[in-house]
């Protein structure tokens, strides 16, 4: 898989492309927009990572204007500027994840693999958290070997969960999630939903746990 | 004067000098103006007596003078009557006719003077007041003296000037005190854009650097002060923003080597070392970021119309915290309101806030706790730890910037506190912090209500 890196600093770059080829992707680096969008125009990427303070043009134009020409390249935007207003901005301009300096690599990987998950997304086949596996199309959940049953509903919850590990899901995403697959919803089902989910991958010894953030949604994250 | 610091007191001062000077000479100039005009109506009556008492002297042909008074003047200028005297003199000094039947003129006058003279002499315990008056009879001058006793002058003259200062003049101080309230108005009134200038003036600082004093309402005198304060602030305000933008763009510019050594890091071997050294980039990357905090909030400014929802922000932050609670093994929750809560900010600012209070807490809860964030209705935020709590001698110290006891310092900075302080306080908001009946600490940040707008 092919990745392409928009980023003018050398150093950076040359440690980014190494920890994601560990991750079994390709990287191409370019130090300006315009060799970017030049390189975007003549190969097929799978990604893109684009860093906003470019030498010759804002990150932001550059995006807007792939985005402008109809391009559906998944782009992450990777920036200095870390302003709830140059996420939203970052957001708007049509980038679909936004990701501030400094960071940890996992967390870069682990959002582009989302990325590429999300439906249409290249990485179609499988979700994985420590040794849990979800299968996006057989619908199979494993851990490590071991194939673990689960409802339906309760499979859709953990997908969602899934697809955004590490990071909380509001409570009214998976609801509306469950509400699109059928039709009425209890109030409490989530919650029955993500407790039995909770109990049985403890019952497995998973190296995964459901967090709820009271209020606020649900986080499924490794246990460390 | 130097004691006087005020334009206002300085006026109304000068003004009451003027005004106490003016009540003195006014009426004493009026007074003389009055005493003249009285004299002046005297002298005219005694020369049209004395006018009158000519058109009855006749030169007979045998060159003697005959005076042929009719009865009611005659009764007049009777000695029985005693108030009128007359005299008619020759060039020679010689009197034709007197009232006194002495032959005598009643005074010495100029012989050769063609003009009326008055004189005011004393005889005996009476004033007189007389007059001498030239007429041509018959081809020679002579002088008509009359005399009148001042004891009975013309009443009505004499009382008018007689009463002017004890009773007219008075009328002219409550006039002038009148003057004295309406200036003090005017003035009140010539001074408003300034003190309206002033009000404003009180509301510039290092948050308000936008404010400039009103030019266009400001009298031509101080209009040229005004426009060089607000040239100064122009400058001022510029150097603030260079300030800020430095601290801003330093702190930016920090993240990229920052990421850099926390890519070399992460590839180190020695995962020991690694750790360490991650956690201690975790602690630069803090820093920095409430360094670029602290520079927005120094240049926040809550403009009138903006609104942010406080529940929403809340749950932002949860959401936006929680894994980093979650990898501590501590947890965050969302209470209260569940509906929207609007209240008077901005949405990032207030983001800000929270989540470095929450940061706060998290960083001080005690492991396999959790850290409750409660809304009201009316927009106050709580926000509760189970951690050591503050004690009461450090509960304004914690909101100083780089505050050094033990809850400032864990996260290297001790700017988190500070910062949240600095938002709510532009918001017009208060924070304050108590401890929880049994343990932890409690935060409150209250934000003012929004104040409905008619029409709404």
């Amino acid at each position: 898989m092919r990745l392409l890196l928009v980023d003018d600093n050398e150093r950076l770059s040359r440690l980014i492309s190494a920890s994601l080829a560990k991750a079994g992707f390709e990287t191409d680096v370019f130090a300006t927009a315009a060799e970017a969008a030049a390189a975007v125009e003549s190969l097929l990427y799978s990604a893109v990572i684009l860093d906003l303070g470019l030498p010759d043009q804002d990150g932001l134009a550059l995006l807007k204007r792939l985005r402008a020409s109809g391009n559906a390249l998944p782009i992450l935007i990777l920036t200095a500027r870390g302003g709830i207003e140059d996420r939203v901005r970052g957001l708007d301009a049509g980038a679909d994840d936004y990701l501030v300096k400094p960071f940890a690599q996992e967390e870069l990987i682990a959002r582009l693999r989302a990325m590429l998950r999300r439906p249409g997304g290249l990485l179609g086949g499988a979700l994985e958290l420590g040794t849990l596996r979800l299968d996006t199309v057989s619908r199979q959940v494993t851990l490590g070997e071991n194939p673990q049953f689960f409802s339906p509903r309760e499979i859709a919850v953990l997908e969602i969960l899934l697809r955004r590990s590490g990071r909380v899901v509001p409570k009214k995403v998976v609801e509306d999630h469950l509400f699109g697959l059928s039709g009425n919803l209890q109030s409490n089902a989530v919650e029955v939903y993500v407790h039995r989910l909770r109990k049985q991958l403890a019952e497995a010894g998973a190296d995964v746990a459901i967090h709820t953030v009271r209020g606020v949604g649900y986080l499924v994250a490794q246990v460390s | 004067m130097i004691l006087l610091s005020s334009i206002r007191d300085r006026l109304i001062v000068l003004h009451l000098i003027a005004v106490l000077a003016v009540c003195v000479a006014l009426p004493l100039a009026l007074y003389w103006r009055v005493d003249a005009t009285a004299r002046a109506l005297h002298e005219r009556a005694l020369r049209e007596q004395a006018e009158q008492i000519a058109g009855y002297l006749h030169r007979l042909p045998d060159k003697r003078w005959s005076l042929d008074l009719p009865e009611q003047l005659r009764q007049l200028y009777s000695v029985s009557y005693d108030r009128y005297g007359f005299a008619i003199v020759r060039r020679s000094g010689e009197a034709l006719f007197s009232t006194y039947q002495h032959d005598q003129p009643l005074f010495g006058n100029d012989p050769h003077s063609n003009r009326p003279s008055y004189f005011e002499p004393n005889e005996g315990q009476a004033r007189l007041f007389g007059a001498s008056v030239p007429v041509t009879v018959a081809g020679e001058t002579l002088w008509i003296q009359i005399s009148q006793d001042q004891a009975h002058r013309d009443v009505l003259i004499d009382d008018i000037v007689a009463e002017f200062l004890p009773h007219t003049a008075w009328v002219i101080i409550p006039i002038l005190l009148a003057l004295v309230c309406v200036d003090l108005m005017i003035f009140g009134q010539a001074l408003q854009p300034l003190m309206r200038a002033s009000a404003l003036a009180q509301l510039i600082g290092p948050t308000r650097t936008d404010l400039r004093l009103p030019e266009g309402r400001m009298p031509r005198e101080a209009a040229p002060l005004v426009r060089a304060i607000n040239e100064a602030l122009d400058r001022l305000e510029r150097g603030f923003i260079t300030q800020r933008e430095f601290l801003a763009d330093a702190a930016h510019e920090l993240r990229t080597p920052l990421a850099i050594l926390r890519a070399e890091a992460e590839s180190l071997h020695n995962r020991e070392a690694a750790s360490a050294l991650i956690a201690d980039i975790e602690g630069m990357t803090r820093i920095i970021n409430q360094l670029i905090d602290i520079a927005e909030s120094d240049s926040l400014t809550v403009k009138e119309d903006d609104r942010a929802d406080i529940q929403a922000i809340c749950t932002d932050v949860a959401a936006f915290l929680a894994p980093i609670a979650v990898a501590q093994g501590k947890c965050i929750a969302v209470s209260g309101v569940t509906e929207p809560v609007c209240v008077h900010g901005k949405s990032s600012a207030l983001f800000q806030a929270i989540r470095n209070l929450v940061e706060n807490a998290i960083t001080y809860t005690a492991p396999a706790t959790t850290v409750e964030i409660v809304i009201d209705a009316d927009g106050t935020v709580v926000v509760s730890d189970e951690g050591p709590g503050v004690s009461p001698d450090q509960r304004e110290a914690i909101f100083q910037r780089f505050w050094r006891g033990d809850r400032g310092r864990a996260n290297g900075a001790g700017l988190g506190l500070a910062i949240v302080s600095r938002i709510v306080k532009a918001h017009g908001g208060h924070i304050e912090v108590r401890n929880a009946r049994t343990n932890g600490a409690v935060f409150a940040v209250r934000l003012p209500p929004i104040a409905v707008a008619p029409g709404d």
